[in-house]
């Protein structure tokens, strides 16, 4: 591959190397003015005076050099091109219809409700789906799962995997040796773990999932809002090039606050909900169902907002195997005096 | 700053030599239209499927204008901008436009399920005047390109002039979204001069074509006399550099101006 500044004019090329900027990425984001700035050179060594037009050159140069061929909409839907909006399956059928097939890889999904709705749950559910392979509705890859709130829920996960496996018998999959945990409780490494050391997880291992538990418990602490906007796009933009790169689902955790009389508004405010692509939200549905001998809460799983599904709503139950599907009530007998007529 | 000198376009490209036209032609076509030969012309607009903000603009966007739409997320933005890239492919016989658009997705927003979904729908809408017109072709007509990162989108925005002219017929031009990218940009004044350098080459391209832009923005919290104010993001030049924006908000309603406080609710 030859290097961008070598196919250029000379006079052209004296211009980049002037300011030292010399990838044609660098170029691109480098203002206009910098190039035309002489403040910094002595008078004699302005030999040539640069013009506005001979950066418009350099910039167009560069554009060319980087800029990728459109793609017409009908080739998306090609093997190897669709791969981009696969889909990690909840593993439970009522969420995946709801969600269209569950979390996509593309773009941050966010997952909001109140403390001990279940949102722990429904990650530890799809952490165990996204090992599964493509056709059984995971990615076949394993994951990483940064805590902030409390240490990881292992005891329970190995539960979880134990009915994961009775489900799938012919999986041989270690589903505990291929999720990676870090926990921080401050936002200084939690920015240089996801900056640093996901890239380097991820050229190791074949990740699939990124999950943040919660980015609300490290950014509510902020006094600081416009450190805080910076520092959460900082986030945001690193675990989207992920995305991007690896074709990977990213979750991240929210909690819910109480603001001006309404129940359960998102927190972090209008900068999160910028950053997100897709907002879940979990609740409590007054309602319970009898298994066995035991009541269980029926909890509900709404979408806020998303750019391909409609804001739809599914009931769930948890239970100790996993998430799991309001069973259908057994259709009830109609009563003595219809059946008599 | 960029003084107004570097925003001129100066002829040192070839494509602007040859649009240059010698002097006498030019005499000849100084002041060659009147009043009336304009309201006379074909329209050219881009129909929105919104009945309020068609008959609001007199039959949808025009060709030639830089239009943003603003809102919250889950307000409908970019089903907007996916349902623009649609109508603009409305045959001539049914009275469209017949282009075809290019879609820069910068967001990750874009999924080609639900574009099936609203071409299938259009479709079927159209169904009983042009039967050719039909989903799969509409989605050959739309390019897509993604740029996650803001050097992809400058580079995408500046040799879009490249792409028009293996593909004449692109009438319209959708970013989604333009500020995400820009804003992960930590320096706010580094920010601004790429804005105004994007905006230099999105104008250099709507005079040499005949085509829209459109984009989406969203808001923001400004900090001004010690209070929080809730402000488009871009800033205040943006807003005057655009020509029409859009707001919407979670109720359906959609309201037109280019700030917030003399903005008008469409009926």
């Amino acid at each position: 591959m030859t290097n961008f500044l070598d196919q250029l004019p000379k006079h052209i090329r004296e211009i980049a190397e002037k300011v030292n900027v010399l990838a044609p990425e660098e170029v691109l984001t480098t203002p206009k003015v910098r190039f035309l700035d002489t403040r910094q050179q002595s008078l004699h060594t302005i030999v040539r005076k640069c013009t506005p037009d001979d950066v418009r050159v350099l910039k167009d140069a560069a554009a060319k050099w980087l800029a990728e061929m459109p793609q017409s909409a009908d080739s998306l839907f090609k093997p190897l091109v669709n791969v981009r909006w696969s889909r990690v399956s909840f593993g439970c059928s009522a969420l995946d219809r709801c969600t269209g097939g569950g979390v996509v890889t593309r773009g941050i999904t966010e997952l909001c409700g109140a403390a001990g709705v279940g949102k722990t749950q429904l990650l530890l559910q799809l952490c165990l789906c996204v090992q599964l392979p493509r056709e059984l509705g995971g990615l076949g890859k394993g994951v990483a799962y940064i805590c902030t709130e409390s240490s990881f829920p292992a005891r329970r996960l190995l539960q979880m995997s134990k009915a994961c496996e009775k489900r799938h018998p012919q999986m041989e999959l270690n589903f505990l040796g291929n999720i990676f945990v870090e926990n921080h409780i401050e936002a200084e490494p939690l920015l240089a773990c996801v900056i640093n050391r996901i890239p380097r997880l991820m050229q190791q291992h074949g990740i699939g999932l990124i999950i943040i538990d919660s980015v609300a418990a490290i950014f509510r602490l902020y006094n600081d809002y416009l450190e805080r906007a910076r520092h959460m796009r900082r986030l945001a933009d690193a675990l989207l090039s992920y995305a991007d790169k690896y074709n990977c689902a990213v979750v991240c955790v929210n909690q819910v606050a109480t603001r001006d009389g309404q129940d359960e508004i998102p927190c972090l405010g209008l900068q999160w909900a910028h950053l997100g692509r897709t907002r879940l939200r979990v609740s409590r549905v007054p309602k319970q169902h009898r298994m066995g001998d035991q009541l269980i809460t029926v909890r509900k799983l709404e979408i806020l907002y998303s750019p391909e599904t409609p804001n739809d709503f599914a009931e769930f139950l948890i239970t100790a195997d996993g998430v799991v599907n309001v069973p259908e009530p057994s259709v009830p007998s109609p009563p003595a005096k219809m059946r008599r007529l | 700053m960029l003084s107004l000198n570097s925003m001129v376009w100066e002829p040192s490209q070839p494509e602007a030599i040859e649009r240059r036209p010698s002097v006498s032609h030019e005499n000849l076509r100084i002041f060659d239209k009147s009043c009336w030969d304009i309201s006379q012309s074909a329209t050219n607009k881009i129909l929105t499927g919104n009945k309020a903000l068609d008959t609001h603009f007199g039959g949808g966007i025009s060709l030639g204008h830089l239009v943003e739409l603003i809102g919250n997320s889950g307000t409908g933005k970019t089903q907007m901008c996916l349902q623009l890239c649609l109508n603009v492919q409305i045959p001539k016989a049914a009275g469209g436009l017949e282009g075809s658009a290019l879609f820069i997705d910068t967001r990750q927003d874009f999924h080609p399920d639900r574009l099936m979904g609203l071409a299938l729908k259009l479709e079927r809408q159209y169904a009983h005047r042009v039967p050719e017109f039909k989903a799969h072709k509409m989605l050959q007509k739309i390019h897509y390109v993604r740029c996650p990162k803001l050097d992809q989108l400058m580079a995408t925005v500046l040799s879009c002039h490249r792409h028009l002219v293996d593909h004449p017929d692109i009438k319209l031009i959708v970013i989604d979204s333009l500020a995400f990218t820009l804003r992960m940009l930590e320096d706010g004044a580094h920010r601004y001069e790429l804005l105004l350098e994007l905006h230099e080459s999105m104008r250099r391209l709507q005079r040499q074509h005949e085509l829209a832009w459109v984009f989406t923005n969203v808001l923001t919290h400004r900090y001004v006399k010690q209070k929080f104010q809730v402000e488009p993001a871009l800033g205040d030049l943006h807003s005057h550099l655009i020509n029409e924006r859009i707001w919407f908000t979670g109720s359906s309603e959609l309201h037109l101006g280019k700030s917030w406080r003399t903005s008008r609710l469409i009926p």
